[in-house]
């Protein structure tokens, strides 16, 4: 299992006699050296402009939809059928998109495929040719998405439906005996989309459980290892296991709807609670799939900015290892209305509490590490501070949900809905944005304007909480999700609920315009900005090719004493002490566990 | 469980609606100690994160605190073990309220629910199904679930097409509608009024639309008297009105009668025109044409519309209801001579009785009631 470096025909040495230095975004030029790269960080640079359009797409489903509710009644378009039909589309390719094609990759795909061979202070993951297929295949899978974007903008437009199916009015969850009987929409390219999408998903798990399990520098053992590893690791977990059952799901469910073999619609004599069964398998641990790495990026960022050891080392890690586990035991807590047993309401009701422990552990460690810190308000500790606010409200309300009889009541209404999102937007996306902002100088070597950013962080956080908190309100006076008009008694809610996802719109807007104008005249970014002791930041900023010009010294990740912070151009540089003790090879001696 | 102490019913509050059944109160109580345990916790988490972060904030030339400790078994087990109790407190009392919520009482008066894109039917034990015209031509029907005051009633459901469900917010219960299974909901009203029901599980284009609402009579006296009058007052109409309120209960959601293009072609002046079809053949829409366009939907596609999307009737309307749909096609359409319209209701063409009321004067289920909330 070596690492492979492969110096290929494409890649030729840069000529340049230019002072500046080499790295790996001037390491070859020209399109093939981007479009055949092995290089772990240009993949994962590929994967985020990927991504990223992934989530303005997304994104401008959610401003579509939320315009459409503004107020009751037709808005966007004249007649209620035109009106509704948009609507159903507008949700069912938001949901599909954001999750597959932004939350489930973004924080494994971008920051887990530049930041976890740096790590393990190896030049690459374990098999960088299955990394590079990966990022093809997410590229293919999202193609059938745009394919029913498009059949469904042509539908609108002339009124001519492309083969498959017109747009996705579905959801995303595809439930029959809907999606395999009555809809008009492109169920079979969708679901063929997800289904390709997941061998990407599985290809990067299988990828990091491996690097993770053979990569390890001397002196790294699994306790050794910073947290953002341990929530990769326990992802890749779940991406292996579960991505195969949708996988099959999604095959029956394309089966059913092509050839008529009845799976899940009674009238062939399926079982429509059956699907839900299979879906849910996979897409509630999925989930987590979109949680753990983000938890894992909070821990690096409270750390490093309380300039703390992480308080609870290993309750933290094993409390990645929990949730993955357990979160492959609760999926019928989306089925307690659905006429399942009493019998198996209660014994997922009951796991499903179990899952909370695990993340309250995870809070409150957090909490503690900021205890007698020396705190730096930043922009990544900004998020991370935006998260445990979001993700605190996010899991205490699945207390709610959980609880039988007070679920029957908010089942499938906005309490839901705004729960979800506190959970997958509110912390998920503040951890990635944080994690983007934490990592930007080593992905790029600039510094991004850190006021446009800290108003960006404080807009967004203003926005979103103006979104969703307002619909848990709506949710629990009975509200019901998915609905394109509702009755008059929830007009308020939904007007500001719109005019919150306007500002959330407007802050996302900015922070991608403070990276772009960091990428085009950002100040030059030293090697560690942050103080962090996590060995990429023991690289240049950007890195170069192989990751490390020499090869980085393993100590304790959150041995954050080492380092001594002297300005803004050099960043934070080894103190003496630690200079000294790298030099008698006693570097492991400030080991706090 | 407490049900005697907590069944006061309490009106619409900032987090839940007004409580009109015998396990709202328990769901509500439930919901409040849950939320009291998120507010405890969340003002910890917040005030200590907060706190830390003003008190511990990073100021030039501050002193340095020397390092705490990294680890506490201690505190690990203080926010691991406490947590768990009351989770399981939250988990045990939870399950109780579901079952309560599950159990039908063994005197519980049965209604049949139907869904079906996008209607709800309800059918009594007297095996009768009431219908329900559409406030306007513009707006679908709301059917009414009618049930009487501090009597269980235990509704068996079933779907036509796909999955529905059936929440009452006013009663905390919900129950999916599956194709292909009876599930079964029990509830026991507490306040006479009208309570709306929405259907919760997303069901295509006009889900949001598939509206009913549960009128609960003050005694069971009034109910029957209801009963009676609604198992008895279709037959009173004539026929192109009683084929109005059938176009209201079960037409309505995909055929407009003003012209517009809907999931389905708009029934203005449709009858007596010839209609080209999908498969390039032309047919005149005539009785024969609309009966089996009702019974089997797939035969015969008219050009520019989707297959697939209407499920049959057969079994669910009869003949006589079929005819009237016709007669009530009739009189919306330019190419049929008005004055040839029944004036007499069906029942009284056959027997030829006299002293029946105009069509007008019928029992007006379908219209809506005044005092009803408007969606």
């Amino acid at each position: 299992m070596s690492v492979i470096s492969t110096p290929n025909q494409f890649e030729s040495p840069a000529k340049s006699h230019e002072p500046h230095e080499q790295h790996y975004l001037n390491h070859s030029k020209g399109f093939l050296s981007w479009a055949l790269t092995l290089d772990h960080k240009r993949i994962g640079l590929m994967y985020m402009v990927l991504v990223l359009i992934a989530l303005f797409l997304g994104g401008t489903f959610a401003m579509l939809l939320r315009t459409e509710l503004i107020a009751p009644g037709p808005t966007l378009m004249a007649d209620k059928a035109a009106a509704w039909n948009l609507y159903n589309h507008m949700f069912s390719l938001h949901g599909a998109v954001m999750v597959f094609l932004f939350i489930i990759p973004a924080v494994p795909a971008i920051l887990g495929n530049f930041v976890l061979p740096m790590m393990l202070g190896a030049k690459d993951v374990a098999f960088p040719r299955l990394n590079l297929l990966s990022l093809y295949v997410y590229a293919f899978g999202a193609m059938f998405f745009l394919y029913v974007l498009l059949s469904g903008v042509i539908h609108a437009w002339t009124g001519t439906s492309l083969p498959g199916g017109f747009g996705l009015d579905t959801g995303w969850t595809f439930y029959t005996p809907y999606s395999s009987t009555k809809s008009m929409s492109g169920v079979i390219p969708a679901t063929f989309g997800a289904f390709v999408l997941g061998f990407s998903s599985i290809l990067t798990g299988v990828n990091f459980v491996s690097s993770i399990h053979t990569l390890r520098p001397k002196g790294m053992g699994w306790f050794d290892m910073p947290l953002f590893l341990w929530g990769l690791y326990a992802t890749s977990i779940i991406q292996i296991l579960a991505t195969p059952v949708l996988a099959i799901t999604l095959m029956l469910l394309i089966t059913e709807r092509a050839i008529g073999i009845g799976i899940f619609d009674p009238a062939l004599g399926g079982d429509p609670v059956l699907y839900q069964h299979f879906f849910w398998f996979y897409s509630h641990p999925a989930v987590y799939i979109m949680i753990l790495p983000a938890m894992g990026v909070i821990s690096e960022i409270i750390s490093t900015f309380s300039r703390r050891h992480i308080f609870g080392y290993t309750f933290i890690a094993y409390s990645s290892i929990a949730i993955a586990l357990l979160g492959f035991l609760v999926w019928g807590h989306h089925m307690f209305t659905s006429g399942q047993s009493a019998l198996a309401n209660v014994l997922f009701s009951l796991i499903t509490f179990s899952v909370a422990i695990p993340s309250a552990v995870k809070v409150f460690n957090w909490v503690t590490t900021m205890y007698k810190g020396s705190i730096r308000l930043q922009t990544p500790m900004l998020y991370a501070i935006g998260f445990i606010w979001m993700f605190s409200i996010g899991g205490l309300t699945g207390i709610f949900l959980a609880a039988l009889s007070v679920d029957i009541h908010m089942h499938d209404t906005y309490f839901v809905v705004a729960h979800f999102h506190y959970v997958m937007v509110g912390s998920m996306l503040f951890a990635f944005i944080g994690g983007m902002n934490y990592w930007f100088p080593k992905m790029f070597g600039k510094m991004y304007n850190e006021k446009v950013a800290v108003f960006a962080a404080i807009l967004l956080f203003i926005g979103f909480n103006l979104t969703f908190f307002i619909q848990f309100v709506a949710g629990s006076q009975g509200m019901p999700r998915r609905y394109a008009t509702y009755p008059v008694q929830f007009v308020s809610h939904h007007f500001w609920s719109t005019i919150g996802a306007y500002v959330m719109g407007a802050s996302l807007v900015i922070v991608l315009f403070n990276w772009v104008a960091a990428l085009i005249n950002g100040k030059k970014a030293p090697a560690n900005p942050w103080g962090s002791n996590t060995l990429e930041w023991q690289s240049a900023s950007p890195p170069p090719h192989d990751n490390f010009a020499t090869a980085p010294v393993v100590t304790d990740p959150y041995y954050l004493d080492r380092w001594k912070f002297v300005s803004d151009e050099e960043g934070w540089v080894l103190t003496d002490e630690a200079k000294a003790a790298l030099a008698a090879g006693a570097a492991r001696t400030g080991r706090a566990h | 469980m407490s049900n005697s102490i907590l069944a006061q019913a309490v009106g619409k509050t900032f987090w839940m609606p007004e409580q009109a059944s015998t396990v709202a109160a328990e769901v509500d109580w439930m919901f409040y100690v849950i939320l009291y345990v998120c507010y405890f916790f969340f003002f910890l988490i917040v005030v200590m994160m907060l706190g830390f972060l003003f008190k511990y904030r990073y100021r030039k030339g501050a002193p340095e605190h020397p390092a705490p400790p990294g680890h506490s078994l201690a505190l690990e087990m203080l926010w691991t073990i406490p947590p768990t109790i009351i989770l399981l407190l939250i988990a045990w009392r939870g399950f109780r309220g579901f079952m309560d919520m599950t159990v039908a009482p063994p005197n519980s008066y049965e209604v049949q629910v139907n869904g079906q894109m996008w209607n709800w039917a309800f059918m009594y034990p007297n095996g009768v199904t009431p219908t329900f015209a559409a406030p306007s031509p513009n707006e679908l029907t709301i059917p009414e679930l009618h049930v009487w005051k501090d009597q269980p009633i235990r509704l068996v459901l079933n779907s036509t097409d796909v999955i529905h469900s059936f929440y009452i917010p006013a009663f905390r219960v919900k129950k999916d509608v599956v194709p292909g299974r009876f599930n079964k909901m029990w509830f026991q009203a507490t306040k006479a009024g009208e309570y709306p029901v929405y259907c919760a599980e997303y069901c295509g284009i006009s889900h949001s639309e598939m509206r009913a609402k549960v009128v609960v009579h003050p005694n069971k006296k009034m109910f029957d008297d209801w009963l009676a009058e609604a198992s008895i007052w279709l037959p009173k109409m004539t026929y192109q009105e009683r084929g109005r309120i059938l176009h209201g209960q079960y037409c309505s959601s995909c055929h407009s009668i003003d012209g517009s293009k809907n999931t389905g072609p708009s029934w203005k002046n449709l009858y007596g025109e010839e209609r080209a079809l999908a498969d390039g053949s032309k047919a005149i829409a005539d009785e024969e044409y609309v009966r089996e366009s009702i019974y089997y939907p797939q035969k015969r596609i008219v050009a520019g519309y989707p297959a697939g999307q209407m499920n049959s009737f057969l079994g669910q309307l009869a003949e006589d209801d079929v005819r009237a749909l016709t007669w009530y096609m009739k009189s919306i359409s330019d190419n049929f001579d008005k004055s040839l319209l029944p004036t007499k209701n069906a029942a009284e063409t056959d027997s030829a009785g006299a002293g029946t009321p105009p069509a007008t004067d019928a029992p007006n289920l379908g219209a809506p009631n005044p005092g009803a909330p408007k969606h």
